[in-house]
């Protein structure tokens, strides 16, 4: 099958029709240092390069309006994948090449356009209407594709399958996607060209160079097939409904919303799947739409629960001059497990199972009210310190996996959320504690137990020889609490200072 | 309407209300596995009711009138042990909430054999509710859940008809909650079926291990012999386990002990 490629490259144009005297700059703090990451076209004509410091190229756009922003890869990705998904009206095949190109497999979709030609250029002209710059290359490959849209001087590329060679020879062996070790010991013995890559023997490349080079180049030149992830879109299940006018009365939305709720429970049922977020919004005019999220702990399609997590929120919206539309919208949806229905059902085993739905449907409650970080499960983590020997997994990560291994030494019933500092007399020096005044109040130390040494953990600690030695102490009332002494090194300086950190109770 | 709905519409008609707690614990009560204490509750604690357990402060801070800001202690190891106990007697799945970081024990005492025995921990989930109104709320709302076996929360500050509105639900619902409260709150009113004081208690000096008094203050619907309702509870550090302490021989302040008692149980009968 015959396969075509095509690369969009965006670049980063914070400003789309900036005054000729300005100039753009994306910014990233390193090691307490702003270094530029991204320019614009004219600060890359007065010598501002990527990875140089922000003083730096503030010295050389003197004169020029600097805009100055931060460096966010993270909202990047998420614009290129939206124009990924725009990219799918002219192909169905569309991968993100991150971070700033696109590939398309236009293989039979060309003549709807009428030709290549017309497509990409159909391409460019949309790309620049919305304000970014692009190159494109079609070529009969996605590495030689890739090469050529990030590395040819021209905008649009189109490239013949029996001219490969020829416009790959000039290009720099970077455009091969070849880590930089490689690269360097090529540049080495001077090879900087694909073209000149190209006249040196095969079998002295993969033994100098590793068989990752002869890889690429064969992908470039045709000889080895390259796959892509393409995205998937999924359609969000919605259900709307529209109102002959502006309604002014919130009976009539709530109904309105009680009914599309069924509807889309109808719809999930037929899928087998369970909704895991769901978004209600209602249209006014003249006004934001209100919109409501409800994340769910585990995938349901109870519409009693449903309806009892969105009903105090629909109650509540203000209807400004007049509601238009109400969209239910399932954003996230998960497949659920087939129920057996049964015709007759065990009193015994009807309310046994404490199943996920109940779980669920208690946790979305608790969390609708008091927020998703006031519930919580406790994991153990791999760690010998107390404080950090567990972690607190809120209801967004409870379906995790992970845990560790817990410390066999006997531990207190209670832990402080930071060690309470605690004036103490010991009888010896580096003994235990023998008189102890803790919260204003003086203990005089019955028996002790101890001590059990815990190092600090020194790759993530400011205090590299940080140690403290735990003893369980019982005052004359008989209460046992868990203290420590901490020894810190300090320029040669060892100071000691004690703290209660847990109790029996 | 399809055969099977019909039949478990009538199913829900006929249902009887303590259709729950007959699944999940078959006997109404649950044994402490402390052999005296459930001897004294005829059997152990009653699964839907509230039962109050007043917390540990120093005598200096009984003394004084007002308790802001004082420091107590909740009694997070019973209540442990108690958990572990309905988990076990409990025939079906059930998780645990505890309800108000102060009651919250620290991981590791909810594990047993060395660490290997995560059941409890794993069941547990643990809710901080931010204002007083929303922690009744969640208490509430965690007993009415099908999934929940246990509630454990923080009761300070619980008036007599909070207390009243969580015994009821328990009752209805058939699941047990059990309470910490702060120990100058003895003297309020509650509607719980058992309350509890529990205090601290010297070790022996032949074993090293934290020792707790606890104390049946009430226990509603059962006749109590109020000269044997004081008991010593020992924490084995290493087991994770609580026991009856025994007594070794006889020990200074046994005496004084005894005649507490006896003048409590006088002071019951006259106020019955």
């Amino acid at each position: 099958m015959r396969k075509r490629s095509q690369q969009a490259k965006n670049e980063p144009d914070v400003l789309r029709d900036p005054p000729d005297r300005t100039v753009a700059l994306l910014v990233e703090t390193r090691d307490r240092k702003k270094h530029v990451v991204a320019c614009c076209e004219r600060a890359e004509a007065v010598g501002v390069v990527s990875g140089m410091s922000l003083a730096h190229a503030s010295s050389l756009l003197i004169g020029l309006r600097t805009l100055v922003l931060p460096f966010t890869p993270d909202e990047d990705a998420l614009g290129l994948e939206r124009l990924a998904v725009w990219a799918t009206r002219f192909t169905p095949v569309v991968a993100v090449d991150r971070p700033d190109g696109l590939l398309l497999d236009i293989a039979g979709c060309d003549h709807l356009f009428g030709g290549i030609e017309q497509l990409t250029q159909h391409i460019d002209q949309e790309i620049k209407r919305m304000g970014l710059l692009c190159r494109l290359c079609v070529a009969p490959n996605f590495a030689c594709a890739q090469a050529v849209a990030r590395y040819a001087t021209e905008p649009i590329s189109l490239v013949d399958r029996h001219s490969l060679r020829d416009v790959l020879a000039p290009l720099p062996i970077e455009a091969l996607r070849i880590d930089t070790i490689a690269c360097d010991a090529l540049n080495e013995v001077g090879v900087a060209l694909i073209g000149q890559l190209l006249r040196l023997p095969r079998k002295e490349l993969a033994s100098r160079f590793g068989v990752e080079l002869l890889h690429r180049l064969d992908q470039a030149l045709g000889g080895e097939p390259e796959y892509i992830e393409p995205i998937t879109i999924r359609q969000p299940l919605v259900v709307t409904r529209y109102f002959n006018g502006p309604v002014l009365s919130i009976e009539i939305v709530v109904s309105a919303a009680r009914e599309l709720l069924e509807s889309l429970v109808e719809r999930l049922e037929r899928k087998g799947c369970g909704l895991s977020e769901l978004v209600i919004e209602c249209h006014r005019i003249n006004l934001e739409p209100v919109h409501f999220t409800f994340s769910l702990t585990y995938p349901t399609r109870d519409p009693k629960h449903l309806w009892s997590l969105i009903q105090p929120k629909v109650q509540r919206i203000h209807l400004g001059y007049g509601v238009e539309e109400v969209h239910l919208q399932a954003t996230y949806t998960a497949r659920l497990a087939h129920e057996q229905r049964t015709l007759l059902s065990n009193l015994g085993t009807k309310y046994a199972k404490a199943d996920d739905a109940h779980v669920g449907k208690l946790l979305d409650q608790l969390t609708d009210r008091l927020g998703r970080r006031a519930v919580s499960r406790v994991r153990p983590v791999d760690s010998y310190l107390p404080e950090r020997s567990f972690q607190r997994q809120f209801v967004d990560m409870l379906h995790s996996k992970q845990t560790g291994d817990l410390c066999h030494a006997p531990r207190p019933s209670r832990l402080f959320p930071t060690p309470d500092p605690v004036k103490v007399v010991t009888l010896v020096p580096d003994g235990p504690p023998a008189w102890i005044q803790w919260r204003g109040q003086a203990h005089t130390i019955r028996s002790s137990l101890g001590p059990e040494r815990i190092g600090m953990p020194w790759w993530d600690s400011d205090e590299p020889t940080a140690a403290r030695d735990y003893y369980e102490v019982q005052d004359e009332l008989g209460q046992w609490l868990w203290v420590f002494r901490e020894h810190r090194n300090h320029c040669h300086t060892v100071t000691c200072q004690w703290f209660v950190h847990g109790a029996w109770a | 309407m399809h055969l099977a709905e019909r039949i478990e519409a009538i199913d829900r008609r006929y249902a009887l209300p303590s259709e729950r707690d007959s699944g999940r614990y078959p006997h109404g009560v649950v044994a402490t596995g402390l052999k005296d204490v459930d001897d004294a509750l005829q059997g152990g604690l009653v699964v839907g009711a509230l039962h109050e357990w007043f917390g540990i402060t120093s005598p200096s801070t009984l003394k004084t009138n007002d308790h802001r800001g004082r420091f107590w202690t909740p009694p997070v190891i019973p209540l442990v042990h108690l958990a572990w106990r309905f988990l076990e007697a409990a025939l079906t799945p059930m998780r645990v909430v505890w309800i108000e970081d102060r009651c919250f024990p620290y991981p590791h005492v909810m594990t047993r054999g060395s660490g290997m025995d995560r059941r409890l921990l794993d069941n547990s989930f643990f809710v901080s509710p931010r204002r007083p109104g929303d922690r009744l709320w969640a208490i509430d709302l965690s007993i009415r859940s099908p999934a929940v076996g246990l509630v454990i929360a923080d009761g300070s500050s619980l008036d007599m008809a909070a207390t009243r509105r969580l015994q009821l639900a328990a009752k209805s619902y058939g699941t047990p909650v059990l309470i910490v409260r702060p120990p100058w709150e003895q003297v309020e009113f509650s509607a719980a079926q058992t309350r509890w004081l529990v205090g601290w208690e010297p070790s022996s000096p032949y074993a090293q291990a934290p020792r707790w008094s606890v104390e049946l203050l009430r226990c509603k619907g059962v006749h109590v012999d109020w000269t044997h309702h004081s008991w010593v509870l020992e924490w084995n550090r290493v087991s994770c386990t609580l026991n009856l302490s025994t007594p070794l021989a006889y020990q200074k302040g046994h005496a004084e002990t005894i005649a507490a008692s006896e003048e409590r149980a006088g002071r019951f009968a006259r106020s019955a």
